[in-house]
């Protein structure tokens, strides 16, 4: 029986993948959840596993070639054991566990008599494609009760309602190893990659959306440097990673979050809506390596305690690096964090990350001199710990009071708050 | 060439020698201007066609300087002579020619057909002679309000042979109207001899079938021609009724620019070159010693350099802007909706609240009148009339010869003559015949000649009542595809009166359909608010709310939606319905917004599904709500076939609730 493995759907906004590398050859054996090919899709790049076992026929498209979601890519001559387990013979029997991430060309006659079937199998109507796109709904987790175990519009509406969104990691995390691009004197030109594409996308769609303004101020982080110093050592033996400022950072703007929601917000303008988030999904923007660059989110980040919040960065942003992550991991923030400081920035003004109203550029912290007053009012010069918070924000959600509030709030934290408890 | 002599004898010989040489002018501009057009249209500098009247200069001068100035035209292609003399400047006809933005069509109509109804012309269609009953409409309008203008109704032989002609003539005998019918007989419809196209002797042998009077008279005199003109517009005018005149004449060329006229012989051409209208003329004024040859010489080289020159100067003015393509297709109202306070009620049924809604429109204003088969005496087949015969009498309340085509175009001649005519179709299949005026004259008024044409078709419409393939269609798709007429489909007495009160008030032909099932439906019987109120024609209504389907209907198909939905929400589906109420123009907002609420959507209607109403909301639900849909959209409709008689068969015709709660829960 022959198979045609398709171009699965890597997230609710992917429309296209590019086929990166054929990992099985016509005439090979394959056996479901063999890998069988790697693929790039705006976000993520990813082994795909066969869903079916049996001889390859044909390879339907090359390397190289982009083909949108859904197109054919392999054909196989087999079992189509993805879709029937009662087809199956004995020692063919493996794990139950649902595969994440693949598409199956699922024929109707076994549609109808599989009692569960994978609802992005099937037929997608306009109105649930468009809520699900405006929701950032994962179709997989959602169970279709329509003809067939179709999506209907009702089932979309009532999981967004529950919003049970519970993510399912991905069975493997296929890593990516990326070449390095060799420097060359020589001029050269080529395609834009598929990451530098949607970054430069997003980019000029954030540039022309909002109204970017930048403000900053100075912090003094003697306070936090004071306790940084002190728990360097035993936290980094403690954790395998450095304690560096950005927890502190990131925790002190999730309280001035709270204290300023509007910037916590996402403002649309078109559709005449301005939603306030419940939950903080706090994006902190990593660097790949100078190949592009990944906003990862914390997800509910106001949960977190400061330890908490610093394995959760590190976390990530290895993640990301890593190219181990999934959709859930680089979706949905509410406010952005860009660690500027780490590549010894002064003052940046970074465009910020749509949806979001608001984002943030930590700056390096450097041994600065200081006028500092005495409670008797007499000024003595010292050596502080200093360094600038800028906030780039859309002046159509807010005015700058609420920005300067906002970004003092942070300051006066850093600066006053006490966080040794947090660290003992 | 010996010319044959022409003198004044009767009304023409009181003619003051100004008169007589502006008709001698109005001969000579038309000959030069079409000898002139033919020219440029042989050179290729003049696109469409020509249709030059050569040769017949004397018919149209003649029957426009018998007439009152009052009095209006309805003609042909063929009579630039008849609007020149009724005052049309050159460069009124110049611009209409190279369809220019400024000329009386716009644009939309080219050559000779147009008409400027303030100058007494009515608008010039090809169809011919539809402008006939158009002028039929006209002089009823002047009979019911004594204004004393006398329509002339226009054509060549050929188009008498038309049923329209025959209607027109047949219905201004029967009501005794203030109309004179001409026909200029230039011996060739076309290339079709006379022989070929009528069996009397002559066309006027006809008006004996009519009982009126006629005449045959020389057309290539002008003297005969005013004469007989005027004679009979006096006639016409003193209340003594319509006559008919044959003009006999000869074309010099053929039917139009491209027609070299091999068709006739030279034995005829001779004849007639020997009475050419205005050697003739001249021929006369110079024997009387009123003007010289030097005058007409020189009248001859004012003209030429005159038409030379206009027709440069519409060569150059702005041509119609393609982005008002869609502009004038409906006169836009300017009275204010018609409102009250809707606390004085009776319960009325449909037809009941039709009969109060045609009552008080007629009460409230005298220019309000009907027309119809039967409608009078024996108050309508349905009885929708009833009362109204007895209230307002036979010139308001008109019972017709069966001429759906004659009455319907004379509904639009009387609306153009300031009247709002009402006009019952018996049964609305018997619109086909007059679907020509609907859309030749109704339809296209607006557009092409800037002037709004309030009038109202209404009848019964949809199956149901065992009458066959012939008593029972649903005409909304049929009529709906034709830009410039309204639609509308009430489903309940309250929208029925208040879309008739609508309907009458709307400047533009509306087509108002009623559902002869619903006449006398005792369920749907509401409360009815005595006195005049509209419901807003274009504006449909939510009739019951729901949330996992729409159903989009209206008319007749209603009160099943009603009971489909009923039965669905038994088994835990929400129906929601609309009733768009008016076909054209169509609410689309309003079945976008449920569709936006329901996702699912369900046409129900009683029409045949192909090219229908239903196909095009369908359509249009696709392209502006199609990100909305949760499922492919479902029609429920008619077989594609004509209604039958048979009980079962039509029973089966007609969609029913059961195939509606099929349909519906087919979707998910």
């Amino acid at each position: 029986m022959s198979q045609i493995v398709t171009m699965p759907q890597l997230g609710e906004t992917v429309t296209e993948g590019t086929i990166l590398r054929w990992l099985v050859q016509v005439g090979d054996e394959v056996k479901e959840d063999d890998p069988i090919l790697e693929i790039s899709t705006d976000k993520v790049d990813t082994e795909v596993p066969s869903p079916f076992t049996g001889q390859v026929t044909s390879l339907l498209v090359e390397e190289g070639e982009t083909v949108e979601v859904g197109a054919s890519l392999l054909e196989l001559d087999g079992d189509s054991s993805g879709s029937s387990v009662s087809e199956k013979t004995s020692d063919e029997v493996e794990t139950v566990s649902e595969p994440v991430k693949e598409v199956v060309e699922v024929e109707v006659e076994e549609v109808k008599s599989s009692p569960v079937v994978k609802s992005t199998n099937l037929k997608l109507s306009p109105v649930v494609r468009k809520l699900a796109t405006e929701n950032n709904v994962d179709l997989e987790q959602v169970t279709g009760t329509g003809s067939g175990g179709r999506i209907t519009r009702k089932d979309i509406e009532s999981f967004i309602t529950s919003e049970s969104q519970t993510v399912q990691k991905p069975k493997e995390a296929p890593s990516q190893q990326k070449e390095k691009q060799v420097q060359s004197a020589e001029p050269s030109s080529g395609e834009i990659s598929r990451l530098r594409r949607r970054i430069a996308e997003n980019m000029v769609m954030s540039k022309q959306t909002s109204a970017h303004v930048m403000t900053s101020v100075e912090v003094d982080y003697e306070n936090v440097e004071i306790l940084r110093s002190k728990h360097k050592k035993s936290f980094k033996e403690e954790n395998g990673f450095s304690l560096t400022y950005l927890p502190f950072i990131s925790l002190a703007t999730i309280y001035a979050l709270r204290e300023y929601p509007v910037v916590n917000s996402s403002f649309d303008l078109d559709k005449n809506i301005h939603s306030f988030h419940s939950n903080i999904n706090l994006g902190i923007a990593v660097d790949l390596n100078q190949e592009g660059l990944l906003v990862g989110t914390l997800r509910e980040a106001d949960s977190f305690s400061l330890k908490g919040l610093a394995r959760k960065i590190s976390d990530t942003s290895s993640k990301l690096r890593e190219g181990s992550y999934d959709l859930h991991d680089v979706s949905g923030s509410t406010f952005t964090i860009s660690n500027n400081g780490s590549f010894n920035s002064f003052l940046t003004s970074p465009i910020i990350n749509q949806p979001n109203v608001a984002i943030l550029s930590t700056e390096s912290v450097k041994k600065r001199p200081v006028v500092i007053e005495a409670q008797d009012g007499t000024d003595s010069i010292a050596i502080r710990h200093t360094g600038m918070l800028s906030l780039t924000w859309d002046h159509r959600a807010f005015d700058g009071s609420v920005a300067l509030l906002f970004l003092n709030s942070i300051r006066e934290k850093l600066e006053n708050s006490d966080w040794s408890q947090e660290l003992n | 060439m010996q010319i044959e002599k022409i003198t004044r004898q009767g009304y023409s010989a009181t003619l003051s020698k100004e008169v007589l040489w502006d008709i001698y002018k109005s001969m000579k501009t038309q000959r030069l201007l079409e000898d002139r057009l033919l020219k440029m249209y042989k050179g290729g500098q003049l696109s469409g066609a020509v249709y030059p009247g050569i040769g017949q200069e004397a018919c149209m001068a003649g029957i426009a300087a018998g007439m009152d100035s009052k009095d209006i035209f309805g003609g042909t292609h063929r009579d630039l002579g008849v609007q020149i003399k009724k005052g049309v400047t050159l460069r009124e006809i110049a611009l209409n020619f190279f369809g220019k933005n400024d000329g009386p069509s716009k644009g939309r109509d080219g050559n000779s057909h147009f008409g400027v109804v303030d100058k007494g012309t009515l608008m010039v269609v090809s169809p011919l002679p539809d402008s006939a009953p158009v002028a039929v409409g006209w002089a009823l309008a002047s009979q019911q309000s004594g204004s004393g203008v006398v329509a002339v109704a226009n054509c060549g032989e050929g188009a008498t042979a038309t049923g329209t002609w025959h209607e027109s003539v047949n219905m201004a005998a029967v009501l005794n109207l203030p109309i004179v019918f001409t026909v200029q007989n230039n011996q060739f419809a076309y290339s079709s001899p006379n022989d070929t196209e009528f069996g009397t002797p002559n066309v006027a042998d006809r008006a004996a079938g009519y009982g009126i009077p006629a005449k045959i008279i020389d057309g290539n005199d002008i003297y005969e021609v005013i004469d007989a003109i005027h004679d009979s517009c006096e006639e016409a005018r003193n209340g003594n009724g319509p006559s008919l005149i044959e003009l006999v004449t000869f074309r010099h060329y053929g039917h139009a620019g491209h027609d070299p006229a091999e068709y006739v012989n030279d034995e005829v051409r001779d004849f007639w070159m020997k009475r050419d209208p205005i050697a003739r003329f001249e021929n006369a004024l110079l024997e009387e010693g009123l003007f010289t040859t030097e005058h007409f010489v020189n009248l001859t080289d004012e003209l030429e350099t005159e038409i030379k020159d206009t027709l440069e100067w519409a060569k150059n003015q702005d041509d119609p802007d393609p982005k008002n393509e869609e502009a004038d297709i409906f006169a836009l109202r300017t009275t204010p909706k018609i409102e009250n306070s809707e606390d004085n009620k009776k319960t009325m049924n449909y037809i009941e609240a039709i009969t109060n809604g045609l009552d008080e429109l007629m009460e409230n204003d005298e220019n309000v009148f009907m027309m119809g088969e039967d409608i009078g005496v024996f108050e309508g087949a349905f009885k929708a009339t009833k009362g109204l015969f007895d209230k307002y009498g036979p010139f308001r309340v008109i019972d017709t010869s069966i001429s759906e085509g004659g009455f319907t175009g004379a509904a639009v001649g009387a609306a153009l003559a300031g009247k709002k005519p009402i006009v019952e179709l018996q049964f609305y299949d018997f619109v086909y015949p007059a679907l020509d005026q609907i859309t030749t004259e109704a339809a296209k008024y607006h557009w092409k000649a800037g002037k709004a044409v309030p009038m109202v078709v209404r009848g019964p419409t949809g199956a149901g009542t065992r009458s066959g393939p012939f008593h029972s269609i649903s005409p909304e798709s049929l009529l709906a595809h034709h830009p410039g007429i309204k639609v509308v489909a009430p489903s309940n007495p309250y929208d029925a009166k208040g879309l008739l009160v609508a309907a009458v008030n709307d400047p533009n032909p509306v087509m108002y359909l009623e559902h002869k099932k619903l006449y006398r439906k005792p369920d749907i019987k509401m409360d009815v608010p005595l006195g005049l109120y509209e419901v807003e024609i274009g504006k449909g209504k939510i009739v019951k709310e729901g949330s996992d389907v729409t159903i989009v209907t209206w008319s007749g198909m209603v009160s099943v939606a009603e009971q489909s939905a009923q039965e669905l929400e038994e088994e835990g589906i929400s129906v929601e319905i609309v009733d768009i109420r008016t076909i054209v123009p169509l609410d689309e907002e309003i079945i976008l917004q449920s569709v936006e609420k329901t996702s699912n959507l369900c046409i129900l209607q009683e029409d045949v599904p192909f090219s229908s109403v239903a196909s095009e909301i369908s359509s249009m639900v696709a392209e502006k709500g199609f990100w909305n849909l949760d499922n492919p959209i479902v029609k429920v409709t008619p077989p594609n076939t004509h209604i039958p008689f048979a009980p079962v068969l039509e029973d089966a015709f007609i969609p029913s609730a059961e195939k509606v709660i099929k349909a519906i829960k087919e979707l998910q």
